[in-house]
């Protein structure tokens, strides 16, 4: 009698585990899944192509067919990234929590690669006769490194180099100083600074250049809550809790140019709702784009940037007439052409996140 | 197709056993067949041709050798072996050959190596016991094509071993076993374990291997040590993992095919290591090669060098490269220093227990460094010759710790006699091994290339 109980015991594991792994492979295989996987931000794998004996790829695009469509894919992941968590390998993840926060990895130069940016980044600016500026923010990581025990400690000391050469830069404006607190300057779950961040950049930008300061208050201000951010995504962990996505733009009326097309505001509210909230920045990364604001005091500022500056640049429009910005990942040619395109300028400005400036492929390609 | 992708786990795997438990007997043979000529072909069709010459080459050769009932002759066996060694020779040692030939005369030869089909060295040697215990009247001849073929091509142990003789398989297939609930759940239990061995034990540490791998002067003594270390994690839960999913499915299937791995770093000198790690094909050897030679019956000096000859082909057999070689002359130097002066003597077991014990991992650990094949950088690193560790590795080190104490409890401590969470331990341990393959993608077994 018991040897039978045990019998069905068995037979009910065995039949629902593997009626299990079944149903979520079909679901996995037949299921219209979207094509964009918004958690991740990317595109799923799509559907293999007709098999090829000459080159047989039907495997792997079937594996990477399923694993993009498996049922609770996220669960999966989070899952995953957790249990590194709980080994102590949270380092390993592209994106790792400490105090609260999502951080990516300390940045390092061992090329030296800081100091060959600053000699492209003068000898650009001599070519088109205006004064220069860098804008490098010290990263969430390093802002926060004394509250990790001594974690990834000596790449921090290496990301304390890229500074210190910085620093020792006439050029550099030294926005977020050792000590800044990360809170206050940078979103929990995204790489970028927040708006208090960004309001800094402005005021030392705008009293280097001898223009007003306006406090954050003297901005049309919107807020738009449960923003999930770049790395959050990338640790593969779940949140709970979204940040708090903080926009500023001027009240005088602006012109906004992007990529050819216009605009007459420079915050974009729709975009909040989407994967990438923070592209209620001036409708995300452009190429080339221009901001006019005739009622501004100062000149012309041409800005060579990443996404760093999305969030800044509705603040310096307050203060310039016109502001031709460059990203190097979308603009097509060198940054040359685009000092070129953009005319005659009073000032140009590089804003770029530490990672970028000595990462960044694109921007190593173009800066000439 | 692997064991540890989405295709095997959730369509393949669940699709052939339920199918398989099912089926009247007279159809589980020829699906089995198709089934495992499926899983074969799923990686590269064109090696299906492969093992479907080996299937007709030697159901057919041994029929032929055997016909009408006559004792084949010596000539026949070698025939067959030749034939049978003639693919592996081709697709495994081709350009080995050809690239020694070119650094001994200077003379290049114009010859691209052929792809490496999966499990060629796997089911080669299978074939070639069936041949071997036939000539010598240890089995019979099979006459169902089928059958000797689903013994050739059994998909849980067709890429990866363990190695099974026909001898071990013979009375299984022809019974056609219909599997039973129990030992199917208990099937199921190996193979979850297996699997999380290789994805979740595994796949972790060769990932830290592979920081440090190539980069040795970057990683110092502290990385090429931890480095190694984390190798021979790897391989052992690769390979024994992989056993474990090959002996669970075929339990599933109710079939029961040898064990290959007795908690092997846990031995306490190598000849003790050799009979725990990889034991089928160290049977296979010294049934059919190390025993025919005269074995241990001879003189010492004949004995020794049946040692040597036996680890030379074990060498090889891993992998055609000089490495491969020298790894599998390594351990027969060691094997027989130990039992010439040590075992023999018994000064070996005077040698407290765990000193035993950690000079045999050792030994073994250092080995797995000629067989990872990276050469003088390798040693050089070992050796401080590229001074302490960067902070990057010394970083990544210390994250994988708590893994490496993991890895290194279940290697090195006696298994629980009772373990309350076994009741759980298969489906919590299926889910972390699904959550681990959505977040980490395809990874390969580092065995499917011997």
């Amino acid at each position: 009698m018991k040897d039978k109980r045990f019998c069905i015991g068995d037979r009910a594991a065995v039949l629902l585990g593997l009626c299990l792994l079944l149903c979520m492979g079909l679901f996995a295989l037949l299921w219209p899944h979207p094509e964009f996987i918004a958690a991740e931000r990317r595109y799923r794998a799509s559907a293999p192509s007709a098999p090829s004996l000459t080159d047989w790829k039907t495997d792997q695009e079937t594996e990477a067919f399923l694993a993009d469509r498996v049922p609770l894919r996220n669960v999966l992941v989070a899952a995953d990234s957790l249990a590194e968590v709980a080994t102590a390998r949270r380092t390993e993840l592209d994106a790792w929590p400490v105090a609260g926060a999502f951080l990516e990895k300390p940045v390092t130069d061992p090329e030296g690669k800081t100091s060959r940016r600053l000699q492209q980044f003068e000898s650009l600016s001599e070519k088109s006769g205006a004064k220069w500026q860098l804008i490098v923010p010290r990263s969430h990581g390093y802002l926060l490194r004394k509250k990790m025990n001594g974690l990834l400690q000596s790449l921090y000391d290496q990301e304390a180099r890229i500074y210190d050469v910085l620093t020792s830069n006439a050029r550099f404006l030294d926005v977020l100083p050792d000590g800044t607190e990360a809170a206050e300057v940078y979103y929990r779950t995204d790489h970028h600074w927040t708006l208090q961040g960004a309001w800094l950049a402005y005021a030392a930008c705008c009293r280097a250049d001898g223009l007003p300061v306006y406090s954050l208050d003297e901005f049309n201000r919107s807020s738009f809550p449960g923003f999930f951010g770049t790395t959050q995504s990338r640790s593969g962990l779940p949140a709970f809790r979204g940040d708090m996505l903080e926009c500023a733009e001027p009240k005088d009326p602006v012109i906004l140019t992007a990529d050819g097309e216009t605009f007459d505001h420079l915050i974009f509210p729709g975009r909040a709702e989407t994967y990438d909230g923070y592209a209620v920045y001036l409708d995300g990364n452009h190429g080339m784009t221009e901001i006019l604001n005739p009622a501004a005091p100062g000149g012309t500022l041409l800005v060579f940037k990443d996404s760093f500056a999305n969030c800044l640049l509705p603040l310096l429009s307050a203060d310039y007439r016109r502001i031709v910005a460059v990203d190097a990942r979308y603009y097509t040619g060198n940054f040359s052409r685009a000092a070129e395109a953009a005319g005659a300028v009073d000032r140009i400005l590089f804003v770029y996140s530490a990672d970028s400036l000595i990462n960044d492929t694109s921007l190593a390609g173009k800066v000439k | 197709m692997i064991f540890s992708s989405f295709t095997f786990l959730l369509l393949f795997m669940p699709c052939v056993l339920l199918l398989y438990r099912v089926l009247p007997a007279g159809v589980r043979m020829p699906f089995l067949l198709a089934a495992s000529l499926l899983f074969y072909g799923w990686g590269n069709p064109a090696w299906l041709l492969l093992i479907l010459f080996s299937m007709v080459l030697n159901w057919g050769g041994v029929l032929l050798m055997t016909r009408g009932g006559k004792k084949p002759s010596k000539a026949a066996l070698a025939g067959m072996i030749v034939l049978n060694l003639l693919p592996l020779l081709w697709f495994k040692y081709a350009g080995f050959l050809a690239d020694t030939w070119t650094r001994l005369t200077g003379i290049p030869l114009d010859f691209t190596a052929p792809g490496l089909p999966a499990g060629i060295s796997f089911f080669t040697f299978q074939a070639m016991s069936y041949v071997i215990d036939v000539y010598r009247g240890q089995a019979k001849p099979q006459k169902n094509f089928v059958t000797f073929s689903v013994y050739l091509s059994l998909f849980p142990q067709l890429v990866a071993g363990p190695i099974v003789r026909y001898t071990d398989l013979e009375a299984q297939l022809i019974a056609r076993p219909k599997p039973e609930y129990p030992e199917m759940r208990e099937g199921l239990r190996r193979f979850c374990t297996g699997l999380a061995k290789k994805v979740l034990l595994a796949d972790a540490m060769g990932r830290l291997w592979g920081s440090i791998n190539g980069n040795f002067a970057e990683a110092g003594a502290l990385g090429a040590w931890v480095g190694l270390l984390a190798f021979s994690f790897q391989i052992f839960f690769d390979f024994s993992g992989y056993s474990d999913m090959a002996i669970g499915l075929c339990r599933c299937m109710g079939f029961r095919i040898p064990e290959n791995f007795d908690r092997p770093y846990r031995a306490q000198s190598l000849t003790d290591f050799w009979r725990r790690w990889h034991m089928t094909l160290t049977d296979w050897f010294r049934a059919y090669v190390y025993i025919p030679l005269g074995g241990s019956r001879r003189s010492r000096i004949r004995r020794d060098l049946n040692v040597l000859v036996v680890w030379a082909l074990t060498g090889l057999w891993h992998g055609a490269g000089w490495n491969f070689v020298l790894w599998g002359l390594y351990f027969a130097l060691l094997l027989i220093f130990e039992k010439r002066f040590l075992l023999e003597n018994r000064i070996w077991q005077k040698i407290p227990g765990w000193i035993r014990q950690l000079l045999t991992f050792l030994a073994v650990m250092l080995g797995w460094g000629l067989f990872s094949g990276f050469g003088s950088e390798l040693w050089k690193a070992l050796w401080g010759g590229y001074g302490g560790a960067s902070a990057e590795t010394v970083t990544r080190c210390a994250a994988y710790v708590p893994m490496l104490l993991f890895c290194a409890a279940v290697s090195f401590l006696p298994a629980p006699k009772k373990n309350p969470l076994r009741r759980f331990a298969a489906p919590v341990l299926m889910f972390l091994c699904l959550a681990a393959l959505a977040a980490q993608g395809y990874a390969p077994f580092v065995y499917f290339q011997f």
